[in-house]
């Protein structure tokens, strides 16, 4: 996502130091020009150490959520230092300023944005440069020979002469007393050995037989168990509690009032849902009690109808052109005039949110599957009135994160009952406290306005836009909190590739005061069903093929033509198909990455379709680990076409009408098509793809509804358009 | 409470605990196998998957006394040719993302192929009812058919 965008131009020092045998290097961030040895911190930030024996351990501030990261950061650290794979472990770095990315604004320790694989190559890569620079001249230095005579392979170095070589175990004493080089060199590509393979992943064995731990299954001693309901209205409080009926439970230690929420603990989850479920508590009706989906949705539309919403800028695209826009719209040959929407979408990660707490007077400790762990330090530090540093977060394995666990309100929650309980606590939401908690991907409506030339293609575009701001209600430090333009709103609009003439974009606020937040691939999921829906609708005006028309908007784009082509191609798009059976075509352009699908669709019966296969295609730019980035394909494709086709977090008077997975249906295995990933590496600069997959998926299924009916799909989830997935 | 009788992963235990706790809590704190997950309690998303006498079941609904003295197997039991199968085609297949679900993916598979040594897709639909959200399910697909083509080619060997 954008505004979380690496800042290269940060300057940075290296430092390196001998220890009891081990030799630890980093990356000291340079503060105003003061000379690295006053600037330094204490300790060691995104540190490498190399143990006496030479095996190293790479500290990281990127968390495993499946995307694969941790193993690409170990392969990362073996090819630049040229070490075997099994040499090289990988360490949860602990939680602290010192080993947030510098690169991120501000500095954070948390993984979001697709970000963990192109920071890691910056920082972990770097650093690793310079550690093999310096085993290269301790052994030059040693051996009394020029270093460009010396190079480095399986952990040692060698000699051109034929020498025996020497092991890095043997040299990083002497290597840890030279000076760090400024720029290290970096290994080109053309001598990549791992990199651009792919490596099995190395927390998968711990996940095929039950030894993995994610944060649900940390545990402490005398720890007990809580569980909790909130207001069932956002903003509403306790008015009254009998608290009797869940005391009267065996096992139930206490119940616990927390803001806006009511806690019960107990020895276990069992005893303390037992108990959750014996209280009937009045709540007031709080701030939003008329809350209602289909108000907000009418809201929403008419706020973009007045097209009165703050405008962005040139700064954010420099096709931005209110006026050149409203000349073309006045003058064109032909105006589309669409509008669509798309309602709040839970992230239903599988592992609920949960947080263990162990508070002392002076101190805390936090065992919890986090994306953003120097937040929920902060967070739980402000709660209890501690210093951050007297916070310590241990980031476990996380089961699910998608943005949702960028949010660190149940961590405070957790730390709140272990202050009240005197003893360790481990908060656990049930599903339909996670249902209904909020951060949801916002609802929003568009209008969009396309003028159309004479040969039928995009003169002018203009987008009014609306919705709830996620960066109001985040947690996640991410640039300038609570903006008044919401950045992420534009995400999928501005910096597209398509040539369609000067730009408008607005954006209204329009707030029911439900909690949102970042969820996988942000405000590109409405964004890329909204532009690529009206791309069709363009193309159809103009009696055009869907790829021809794209192919002529990305003229000037030829790596992303040939993104589309390739998966044309794959999908043998254009060629006969069966009567009833239709094809729809989408690509997204919200991250760095660039990515397509092509839905091969037929049509049984009025509003009823069938899915017969999926072809999706990423270009990474440069593949670091093919599987990996055919991983998060597949698996982006599927969480978008779950939310595409039955995805909505619905309210009524107030309250979320979801609860569980009967409510809220995820995608099911039967329910999967033959889906075929293409993991294409087409330009020169490596970026993640975590966030690839959700955004396209949706308008190419819609496109394909289209072309079968010719009747446009303008609203998600397809349930409500009238479609039935069988 | 009194103690109840049952037999976990081939170890016969005593276990004090309510008779109306649900396994799955029994499994995690009472007797500390934490590879079995919670992520509903509604019997809904199949993360909560052991067997009880060899059967998949949602352990998060089953109340303790429903398994006293039965065999039940979770994932830290996972055992035997099929068990290994399924474990190697999960690793061959990369099939895990977060890995939350696939405790009970594996103990649903291994129950499918204890049943249907050879199963269709359509079979494999049926069976595979536990829900995944990073999306492995093709995956998840191709590991069951390679595992069960392994115990096709050598059966006792694996």
């Amino acid at each position: 996502m954008k505004r979380a965008a690496m800042n290269p131009s940060r300057r940075e020092f290296l430092r390196s130091s001998f220890a009891a045998g081990a030799w630890t290097l980093s990356l000291v961030p340079a503060l105003a020009a003061t000379p690295p040895s006053a600037a330094a911190p204490t300790g060691f930030d995104r540190g490498l150490r190399f143990d006496a024996s030479g095996r190293l351990t790479v500290l990281s501030h990127v968390v495993e959520m499946g995307q694969g990261t941790h193993t690409a950061v170990c392969v990362i650290a073996a090819e630049e230092l040229d070490l075997p794979l099994d040499q090289v472990a990988l360490a949860q770095a602990p939680v602290s300023p010192e080993y947030a990315s510098p690169s991120l604004q501000p500095p954070n320790y948390a993984t979001f944005g697709s970000l963990g694989l192109p920071l890691s190559l910056a920082e972990v890569g770097r650093i690793c440069a310079a550690a093999r620079s310096l085993l290269l001249q301790a052994a030059a230095l040693h051996w009394g020979v020029d270093a460009d005579a010396c190079s480095t392979r399986e952990g040692q170095v060698w000699h051109t002469d034929g020498r025996p070589p020497l092991a890095y175990a043997e040299l990083l004493e002497r290597a840890a007393r030279l000076p760090p080089p400024a720029k290290p060199k970096r290994k080109p590509r053309a001598q990549w050995r791992l990199l651009g393979r792919s490596s099995p992943r190395l927390d998968l064995p711990a996940k095929v037989d039950g030894s993995a731990r994610f944060g649900i299954d940390a545990r402490r001693p005398g720890m007990w168990v809580a569980t909790l309901m909130h207001a069932p209205r956002f903003g509403a409080e306790l008015l009254a509690l009998d608290e009797r009926p869940a005391k009267a439970i065996r096992g139930v230690r206490r119940v616990v009032r927390l803001p806006g929420a009511v806690a019960v603990v107990a020895d276990g989850y069992w005893q303390a849902r037992q108990g959750l479920l014996a209280l009937r508590p009045q709540w007031s009706a709080g701030p939003h009690a008329d809350t209602d989906s289909e108000t907000l949705r009418e809201q929403l539309h008419a706020a973009c109808q007045r097209g009165q919403g703050l405008p962005f800028s040139k700064d954010d695209d420099p096709a931005i052109d209110p006026a050149a826009v409203a000349a073309e719209l006045a003058e064109a040959r032909r105006v589309l005039d669409l509008g669509y929407d798309v309602p709040y979408l839970a992230h239903a990660t599988l592992e609920p949110m949960n947080a263990l707490a162990d508070v002392g007077p002076t101190h805390a400790e936090l065992w919890l599957s986090t994306q953003s762990a120097l937040d929920t330090q902060h967070g739980v530090a402000r709660a209890l009135g501690l210093r951050p540093e007297h916070v310590v977060v241990h980031p476990m394995l996380v089961g699910g994160g998608f943005g949702r666990r960028l949010e660190h309100g149940f961590a405070v929650q957790a730390a709140l009952l272990a202050r009240a309980m005197g003893r360790p606590v481990q908060l656990i939401w049930s599903r339909e406290t996670d249902m209904r908690a909020g951060g949801y991907r916002p609802a929003a409506a568009a209008r969009v306005r396309l003028a159309l030339g004479d040969d039928g293609l995009p003169t002018a575009l203009r987008v009014d836009c609306a919705s709830p701001s996620p960066l109001d209600y985040s947690q996640l430090s991410n640039g300038e909190p609570k903006p008044a333009l919401d950045w992420t709103a534009s995400m999928g609009w501005l910096g597209h590739d398509y040539a369609l003439g000067p730009k408008q974009l607005n954006w209204t606020r329009v707030d029911p005061g439900v909690p949102c937040g970042y969820w996988r691939s942000v405000g590109a999921s409405q964004n890329t069903f909204f532009m690529e829906c009206s791309v069709d609708r363009a193309a159809a005006l103009a009696g055009i093929d869907p790829l021809a028309y794209r192919l002529r908007l990305l003229a000037a784009k030829p790596q992303t033509q040939a993104l589309l082509k390739v998966l044309a191609e794959a999908a043998g798009w254009g060629q006969p198909l069966p009567p009833g059976h239709f094809r729809g075509l989408a690509m997204s352009a919200g991250n760095a990455a660039r990515s397509a699908h092509i839905v091969h669709i037929s049509v049984p019966a009025p509003g009823r379709f069938r899915i017969e296969s999926i072809h999706a295609a990423v270009d990474a730019g440069v593949l670091i680990h093919p599987d990996a980035v055919q991983a998060q394909m597949m698996g982006g494709t599927l969480f978008g076409l779950s939310a595409a086709l039955n995805g909505e977090i619905t309210l009524k008077q107030g309250e979320v009408q979801q609860a569980g997975f009967d409510s809220y249906p995820l995608l099911s295995l039967a329910q999967t098509p033959a889906l075929h990933v293409l993991a294409l590496g087409l330009g020169t600069q490596p970026w993640g793809v975590g966030e690839e997959g959700p955004a396209s998926i949706g308008p190419a299924l819609a496109n394909a509804l289209f072309a079968a009916t010719g009747q446009p799909i303008e609203r998600l989830p397809l349930s409500r358009a009238g479609w039935q997935l069988i | 409470m009194k103690p109840h009788p049952l037999t976990v992963n081939g170890r016969a235990l005593r276990v004090t605990a309510e008779a109306d706790k649900p396994l799955l809590w029994v499994l995690r704190e009472d007797l500390g196998l934490s590879g079995t997950k919670f992520g509903c309690g509604l019997a809904q998303c199949g993360a909560c998957t052991v067997h009880l006498e060899g059967q998949a079941m949602r352990c998060c609904v089953l109340p303790l006394q429903a398994a006293v003295g039965k065999r039940v197997t979770t994932i830290e039991g996972l055992s035997g040719p099929i068990g290994r199968a399924l474990q190697q085609a999960w690793l061959a297949h990369q099939v895990p993302q977060c890995g939350y679900c696939q405790s009970g993916m594996l103990m649903a598979a291994a129950a499918l192929l204890a049943a249907q040594r050879q199963p269709s897709d359509a079979q494999i639909d049926a069976a595979i009812t536990n829900l995944c959200r990073c999306g492995t399910y093709p995956r998840v697909r191709a590991a069951i058919h390679a595992a069960a083509a392994t115990l096709a080619a050598a059966p006792e060997s694996v």
